[in-house]
This record gives structure tokens, C-alpha cells and sequence, in this order.
């Protein structure tokens, strides 16, 4: 079974999210923010194959946890991360890659190609 | 030109007088500064170029200063002018009648400059006059400047204030969306385990959340217009603040379960005054709102009591606290004390509530230290009829 890190501040969202990659056959692990992202890397036993982030959130935003990610936790340095926001394209932090971005409100189909492209 | 580096203040605008030959600059000043307008006399027009990077009232110059060389210097400082500045000029003509001269210049200028012909020999009284009237121009062109200044900063609180708005109003989207979305994923592929009565429960539950959440929002926005056009107005009815306290406290009690949030209410008695129930409500809600939002989960505990003829309600949490800069900032606009997307909301809550409260001659204040914790306190005048 593949697993997943799930980072999302918004309870209904998170929730919601939750609920349709369980149905879709997923583990999922869940995160609030980026630093319980973190501490829930730490104790995992292997790498989950994809993190899920969403980039506003209290305590860590997304970017934040991306950048702590790439200096400090090399061994998840290879976990493809998608990104899920609400901004619009205009104001995307300028090294993220287009593909690499889930838009808000997410389409499902484009979640699920996505993830299916990254997994495979 | 450069001025819009300088806090300038338009009763201070100088008039810079390029006489180099002769007394006519210093006759000049004379007559200016004994009219009361304030002026500089330039010796050269190095100095005039150099000077005309700040701010200038009008600029007189007599017309055998300008040479081949006077010409460019001076028409590349005015074309740097920005879009709401045109310089004054008032052209001294010579007195030789050398007309091809000055004609040369008034047409040279017309098209990058505000120039006005006097003629020598002239009145006092002219000279006076027409650098008043190009003064008075020029100080209605700083006004214009400021304006433009004042409403540039108000686009740009607005740009932001409609991002953040945007944003906010995407995320219970994001949720109903996600929510249909896969409703018909399951419908399509037969899974009908998802139609059971609980489930289908569970999916309007959190789909009727969403919406009051957008409505709240939306709520927020329109208040805000209200409160810019002077339109928010309160209906006041006689009631006890304990009994909203306890209907909002009723209305979170799901959402202080969930969060496993501890909540302590104390009241001393009846507090009955004339408020807007409706609104009062929305100050305790928005206040609940941020205890939990900002606690931290820790405890959060309410009291109310009467203190110098008024009715007050404390809200105290135990979380991030705010530091003595931020005490006031948070009650303005679009404020909160934690940016960086690091909370989510418009930033609007304790602006609209402070709103409010003062509407009913009342007061809301916070006493908070960071890591501390947040004491806000909610005073509202006993049974008093108001304005």
C-alpha cells in the first residue's frame, strides 16, 4: 500500500482529503502544519511516495517546510512534493515547478493524474 | 525631479530665481520677500539643475541666462518631471526687444514646460502676481501629488485585502468541491456504500458548514463596506450580556469538543443594558473565534462582571499572546498580529467588533503579553439608553 503524507492546516479540507485517498487505496498520514510534517517524517520508518502540502498554514507554512526539507532532511530529499494552493498563478513562489502544483479548489482527476504520473 | 522623496509641506514651496547678470536677481528677492513669498536666488545654472532635484515653488529666469547649454540642462530636468508635476516657469524677456530669441524659447519650452512671457521692463506688482498665481498652481499640484500618494496606498491595501479575501473564500470550496467531487466519483463507479443515510448525514453537514463559512465571509466584507460609508448602525433592545455569553458559548461547545479546548464561564449577576443583540453577538463570536483560533489549545476562560456602571465581559486564552507593537495594530483593517499566512481569516474580526462596541459608547482592549496569552476585555454601558 502506498503512503502518503497529508499537510493541511483546514480540519475539513484535511478531512476531506483523507477520506478520498483512503477510498482510493492510500495510507495516509496526517499533518497540521509543516512542523508536524516534520516531526511525522521523522517518525516514520521509510519515506511516504508522495507529500501532499498545502502552502499557507500556522506554526510552518508550506514553504518553510520545503526549504527545511531540502537542507535539513535529505534522506526525504527525493519524496516528490505536491503543492496544493489557493493563489493564483501570478503569485506562486518563483522556483516552484507549475507541475508540482495543485490548484485550489482541486479538481479531482487532476489529483489523481498527477499522482499517478509521480508514482509511477 | 524627486519629489516625491520629500515630505513637503506646500506653504513652504520656494520660488528659485536664475538672474546670473547684473542686480535683477537680487532686485528680485527683494520684492518677493517683502511680498511674503520665500525664494532662493541661484548663481548658476549648474546650481538651478542640481536644486530642481527637490521640490521647487516656480522658477523665474531671466531670459539671457538660458544659452545653448541652459536650454538642454533645463529641458531634461522638466521632462523627468513625473505625471502630476509641471513646474511654473516665469521667462524675464530681455529688454533689447531681441523678440527671435525669446520666441525660440517660449516655443522650445511650450512643449515640456509651464512657461509664462513677463516682460521688462515690469510693474512690482506683476512680478508679485504672477508668481503668487504660479505658486498657488503649484501647491494645488502637490496636493494632487499627495492624493495620488494617499490613493495608491489605499489600492494596494485593497489589492491585498481582495488576495487575502480570494484565498479565504477558495477553502471551503476547495472542501464542497472536494465533496461532490467525490460523491460522483463513488456514484460512477457503483460504490453505493457511500449513499448510507450517515454518510449522505456526515456530507451535508460538512457541506452546510462550508457555506455558512463563505457566508460569514461574505458578512465580513459587506460590514466592512458599511462601516467605510458610515452605514453600520446598531438596534438597540434591552437583554443580558450572560445570556448571549452563554448562546455563542452553546453554539462552539462541537467545536471546543473537538478540539479538546477546555472552557470556563464565570457571571456575577445580571448585566442588562440596551445593545444590538445581533451585533453584540458577533463581538462575543468573533472573540470565542479567536481564543480558539489563537490558544493554542490550551484553556480558555470567560467572565463577566460589573465595573464602573458597565457591563464587561473578559475572554482569556492561554496561547501566542501579542507583543506591545502589535496591541493596537490588530484592531485596525485587514490587521492581524501573525502574518505570513500563518492564520487564516480576513483580519477583519476585531476591526468590525471594536466597530461595534464603539457604536455602543463601549470599549474592547486587549492586555496580552507574547507566549502569555491574550486577556480581551469587552465593556458595554448598563442600561443607558444610547445614541
Amino acid at each position: 500500500m502506498k503512503e502518503l503524507l497529508l499537510i493541511e492546516d483546514d480540519d475539513d479540507i484535511r478531512f476531506t482529503l483523507n477520506e478520498i485517498l483512503v477510498a482510493e487505496g492510500f495510507h495516509v498520514h496526517l499533518a497540521e502544519n509543516g512542523q508536524d510534517g516534520l516531526q511525522c517524517l521523522y517518525n516514520l520508518e521509510k519515506p511516504p511516495s508522495l507529500i501532499l502540502l498545502d502552502l499557507y498554514m500556522p506554526m510552518m507554512d508550506g514553504s518553510s517546510f520545503l526549504k527545511e526539507v531540502k537542507e535539513n532532511y535529505k534522506f526525504f530529499s527525493s519524496v516528490p512534493i505536491l503543492v496544493m494552493t489557493a493563489a493564483s498563478v501570478g503569485e506562486y513562489p518563483k522556483d516552484f515547478d507549475p507541475k508540482m502544483i495543485l490548484k485550489k479548489p482541486i479538481n479531482l482527476d487532476d489529483l489523481f493524474s498527477k499522482i499517478e504520473s509521480l508514482l509511477s | 525631479m524627486n519629489e516625491t522623496s520629500e515630505n513637503l509641506n506646500t506653504n513652504d514651496l520656494n520660488a528659485l530665481i536664475l538672474a546670473p547678470f547684473g542686480q535683477d536677481g537680487k532686485l528680485a528677492r527683494n520684492v518677493l520677500e517683502n511680498a511674503g513669498i520665500k525664494s532662493e536666488n541661484l548663481l548658476s545654472l549648474e546650481r538651478l539643475a542640481e536644486r530642481l532635484k527637490f521640490s521647487a515653488g516656480c522658477l523665474l529666469i531671466a531670459e539671457e541666462a538660458i544659452t545653448e547649454n541652459a536650454l538642454r540642462l533645463l529641458t531634461l530636468r522638466l521632462s523627468e518631471q513625473e505625471a502630476w508635476s509641471d513646474l511654473p516657469i516665469i521667462l524675464l524677456s530681455s529688454e533689447n526687444k531681441k523678440f527671435e530669441h525669446t520666441r525660440k524659447i517660449v516655443e522650445h519650452f511650450g512643449n515640456v514646460a509651464n512657461i509664462t512671457l513677463l516682460e521688462r521692463p515690469f510693474s512690482v506688482i506683476t512680478l508679485v502676481t504672477m508668481t503668487k498665481v504660479a505658486l498657488r498652481a503649484r501647491q494645488k499640484q502637490f496636493q494632487v501629488r499627495d492624493l495620488l500618494t494617499k490613493m495608491n496606498h489605499t489600492l494596494s491595501i485593497r489589492d491585498e485585502f481582495l488576495s487575502i479575501a480570494s484565498h479565504e473564500l477558495k477553502t471551503p470550496i476547495t472542501t464542497i468541491r472536494l465533496q461532490t467531487q467525490m460523491k460522483t466519483r463513488l456514484i460512477k463507479r457503483g460504490d453505493l456504500s457511500s449513499l448510507t443515510p450517515e454518510r449522505t448525514t456526515k456530507f451535508i453537514e460538512i457541506i452546510d458548514k462550508q457555506s455558512q463559512r463563505i457566508s460569514r465571509l461574505v458578512d465580513d466584507m459587506l460590514d466592512i463596506t458599511r462601516i467605510e460609508n458610515g452605514r453600520l448602525t446598531i438596534k438597540p433592545d434591552l437583554f443580558d450580556l450572560n445570556s448571549v455569553v452563554a448562546q455563542v458559548l452553546e453554539a462552539f461547545q462541537g467545536e471546543f469538543e473537538s478540539k479538546k479546548i477546555t472552557v470556563e464561564f464565570h457571571e456575577d449577576g445580571q448585566l442588562m443594558g440596551y445593545w444590538d443583540q445581533y451585533r453584540i453577538e458577533q463581538v462575543v463570536v468573533n472573540l470565542i473565534t479567536n481564543a480558539i483560533k489563537y490558544g493554542s489549545s490550551r484553556p480558555v476562560s470567560l467572565k463577566t462582571f460589573r465595573e464602573n456602571e458597565m457591563a464587561v465581559l473578559t475572554v482569556k486564552d492561554q496561547g501566542l499572546g501579542i507583543s506591545p507593537q502589535d496591541k493596537e495594530r490588530i484592531f485596525d483593517r485587514f490587521e492581524r498580529a501573525v502574518s505570513g499566512g500563518n492564520i487564516s481569516g480576513l483580519g477583519l474580526g476585531l476591526f468590525i467588533s471594536r466597530q461595534i462596541v464603539e457604536l455602543h459608547d463601549g470599549a474592547l482592549t486587549v492586555i496580552s503579553e507574547p507566549d502569555n496569552g491574550s486577556e480581551f476585555k469587552l465593556e458595554l454601558p448598563l442600561q443607558k439608553e444610547i445614541r
